[in-house]
């Protein structure tokens, strides 16, 4: 029996834009004695492990690493079960970041050539980014590296700088319901975002929807929000209702669970944070959609999420709700996650948690039924 | 027949400069080896024509071919020179592989995924090579490709087209680096001028008076003529001696060789005993009514301040001249090494009259 991780990230700071920390950090965090100095300064002179820099120096020490392969492979070393990973590519060439030395193109085609490598293990999602193409080409992309190439999944991260029902997403959305082919997306208030300095029509409000049906309101009235603010709106988990109006069968993962803090603050423990764009609480909408009996595919994980010891409880509760239990996966957000805790760490810690056989809902069951699809059988 | 004091001054002059610029020269490697430089400017200059942003990076992938990868066994290291040779069988390769036709499903029994297929198109390897970049989008890059490969019969043809083009390009790769070094050579020369207070005035007045320091002065000058050898230009991208840094430890390694040679080279200088040093700098900062170059605090911050301000102003004229020496050694520093060499050469040879002037080796 495979333990399924249906959340993990490869790719290296190669793959990152130019301008998304500033060419010059890149350039200094990619250089591995620089990295490896710093993490040795860092373990000297911060009192302990738990401390947030050193753990900063941990993730730029996987980002930094040469290639997707060195990453992947920390990845599974971090791991004594026999396990299976979903590997969510991500498409950042048009976040308004400049180019990265590794474009997507080349990401995919890099991780396409560990695919090859590691068949059965690594189970790649391909990145689908509306600006990148029309409808069709979009969906031909898809095409290729679901039914070619056997990648398992698509992956949305709207925050980048788009709508999930973005006109051109539409026939991939089509496609993935009518093949029940699994999507991921990013949905919580933190993350990488757009960094674009202007909004185009589209990000202010997708035109020429053809059958969704949207709210009235545009948000032409917040064009002046900073991005970091302005970004909920793209992530924001009711924007998945338009889409699941139309494809109601869907197959989608709303990942992160809304995210440790938004479950904090739904159970009145958060700090009260005051935030200019509430947008509701992303767990409570997430938790929304997995009950909404109209959308039986919808499914979250607890990547990243999972990292919040103190949420356990009514992560685990939610996970033995008989209305919740199926659509629950496991996966852990790896490498975003070295920030707060190594992955051997992470995992021993939630397992410690949880009943096995919860966890093998989760880890196993549930993923297996999300990933099987008309080209994949998990 | 030449042996005039005047020949003696200028070569005690310009063997001064060689000295410094040779020290400079070694920061500069120093600064070279530790920021990678080398690496890091072709690797830029390759993603600047083949990070495509309409298809992939191709400095990328040429970069994880068995072939270069080969020459760096650091994954972590870039490698800090490619022959045209390895670039061209990389590219070909890169290239090739993108025509290669991959069909991944699951088997029968559906349990397991598996390679369905794997083909290259048929044909004779430039056929495939043209295959495989006929699966490319339109792009500056594409064209360049198309280009190149246009009227070539064969593998063969194409790759002496390729290494014709690399070779060019990195000429001006060369160009790139050698424009970048000289403002790093120059900012370091300020660097050696001040720390080691180089004044040329000063320089001049010792060795113009001084008849037995300029004649010692020329004697080793003479000597480095003799025994020495060209040195290397660390402005020249090429100029790798064989320094191919591997790994961490071959990189600290490298770095202490660098920062020893650059001490070696400080010490032998300093052996010299040369009218420089910040004993020189004390002299000409000094006046009848004060120095600017100490500090006396027992007039109090801003008594002392004002002191200062007063010296500055009364001694204007002084202040720029001595500004001037530092300016006219910091130029002539950072003209470098092999420059300073071959003048040397020119002049000692010069003052041995009857002898030929000697070929500078070519390195
Ligand atoms: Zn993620």
């Amino acid at each position: 029996m495979y333990l399924y991780n249906a959340h993990t990230h490869i790719f290296t700071t190669k793959c990152i834009p130019e301008n998304f920390l500033g060419k010059g950090l890149i350039r200094i965090i990619s250089i591995p004695l620089i990295n490896k100095l710093m993490l040795k300064l860092l373990r000297q002179i911060l009192p302990s492990e738990s401390d947030f820099l050193s753990k900063y120096a941990n993730f730029l020490a996987i980002g930094s690493n040469k290639n997707q392969d060195a990453v992947y492979q920390d990845l599974v070393n971090s791991y004594d079960d026999a396990c299976r990973f979903v590997v969510l590519t991500l498409d950042m060439d048009h976040m308004g970041a400049g180019r990265a030395e590794v474009n997507y193109n080349t990401q995919l085609y890099e991780v396409l050539q560990l695919k090859l490598k590691y068949m059965q293990q690594m189970l790649p999602f391909v990145s689908v980014d509306p600006r990148r193409g029309n409808a069709q080409e979009l969906l031909n992309l898809v095409k290729l590296y679901i039914e070619e190439y056997g990648f398992t999944g698509i992956k949305l991260y709207p925050a980048l700088g788009f709508y999930p029902f973005d006109p051109n997403l539409d026939l991939v959305h089509q496609y993935a319901e009518a093949n029940e082919i699994p999507l991921m997306t990013h949905c919580t208030k933190a993350g990488v975002y757009y960094k674009g300095d202007t909004l185009s029509e589209q990000q202010i409000w997708p035109k020429n929807l053809d059958g969704v049906q949207l709210p009235e309101n545009d948000h032409s009235d917040s064009t002046h929000m900073k991005n970091r603010d302005f970004k909920n709106f793209f992530t924001d988990p009711d924007n998945y209702r338009q889409v699941l109006s139309k494809y109601p069968k869907l197959k989608i993962c709303i990942a992160h669970y809304g995210g440790s803090t938004e479950i904090e603050r739904f159970l009145g423990r958060g700090k009260k944070k005051k935030q200019i764009n509430e947008l509701g609480n992303f767990y409570k909408k997430t938790r929304d959609l997995l009950e909404d009996t109209n959308f039986p595919n919808v499914y979250t994980d607890v990547s990243y999420t999972l990292a919040a010891n103190s949420i356990f409880p009514e992560l685990i509760a939610d996970i033995q709700n008989p209305v919740l239990r199926d659509n629950i996966l496991f996966g852990t957000d790896y490498f975003m996650t070295i920030i707060e805790k190594n992955e051997r760490q992470l995992v021993s810690d939630f397992r410690a948690a949880i009943d096995p056989k919860d966890f093998s809902q989760i880890a196993n069951t549930n993923v297996k039924s999300y990933l099987n699809s008309t080209f994949f059988k998990a | 027949m030449f042996d005039l004091p005047v020949l003696d001054f200028t070569i005690s002059i310009v063997f001064v400069f060689f000295l410094f610029s040779l020290f400079a020269a070694a920061l500069l490697e120093l600064v070279n080896t530790v920021r990678k430089r080398r690496a890091r400017i072709l690797r830029d200059a390759l993603d600047k024509v083949m990070n495509d942003p309409q298809n992939k990076n191709f400095a990328e992938l040429i970069y994880n071919h068995p072939i270069i990868e080969a020459s760096r066994k650091d994954p972590d290291s870039l490698p800090s020179y490619i022959s045209a040779e390895n670039f061209a069988t990389a590219l070909i390769a890169v290239i090739t592989e993108q025509g290669r036709q991959v069909k991944i499903g699951m088997n029968v029994t559906n349990t397991a995924q598996e390679v369905k297929s794997d083909t290259t198109p048929p044909g004779t390897p430039i056929e495939q090579f043209r295959a495989g970049l006929k699966t490319l989008e339109p792009s500056s890059f594409q064209q360049l490709m198309v280009s190149l490969s246009q009227f070539v019969n064969d593998l063969g043809q194409l790759e002496k087209k390729l290494i014709t083009w690399y070779n060019g390009y990195m000429d001006r790769v060369s160009g790139w680096f050698k424009r970048k070094s000289h403002k790093i050579l120059m900012l370091l020369s300020a660097v050696v001028v001040i720390g080691c207070y180089v004044d040329f005035f000063h320089l001049a007045s010792e060795f113009w008076n001084n008849d037995k320091l300029r004649t010692q002065i020329v004697q080793s000058a003479v000597a480095t003529v003799e025994n020495g050898q060209k040195p290397n230009d660390p402005t020249q991208l090429n100029n790798i001696q064989g320094q191919q840094v591997t790994n961490i430890d071959s990189l600290k390694s490298e770095i202490r060789n660098r920062y020893n040679a650059a001490e070696e080279v400080y010490d032998d200088i300093m052996k010299k005993n040369l009218p420089v040093g910040w004993k020189v700098a004390g002299k000409k900062w000094c006046w009848d009514d004060g120095c600017l170059y100490t500090w006396e605090s027992k007039n109090g911050f801003f008594g002392e301040l004002w002191n200062k301000i007063k010296l500055f102003f009364n001694h204007i004229g002084g202040v720029i001249l001595n500004l001037l020496a530092l300016l006219i050694s910091i130029l002539a520093i950072s003209r470098g090494a092999p420059f300073w060499f071959d003048t040397l050469n020119k002049l000692v040879n010069l003052r041995s009259s009857g002898k030929k002037p000697q070929v500078a080796p070519e390195k």
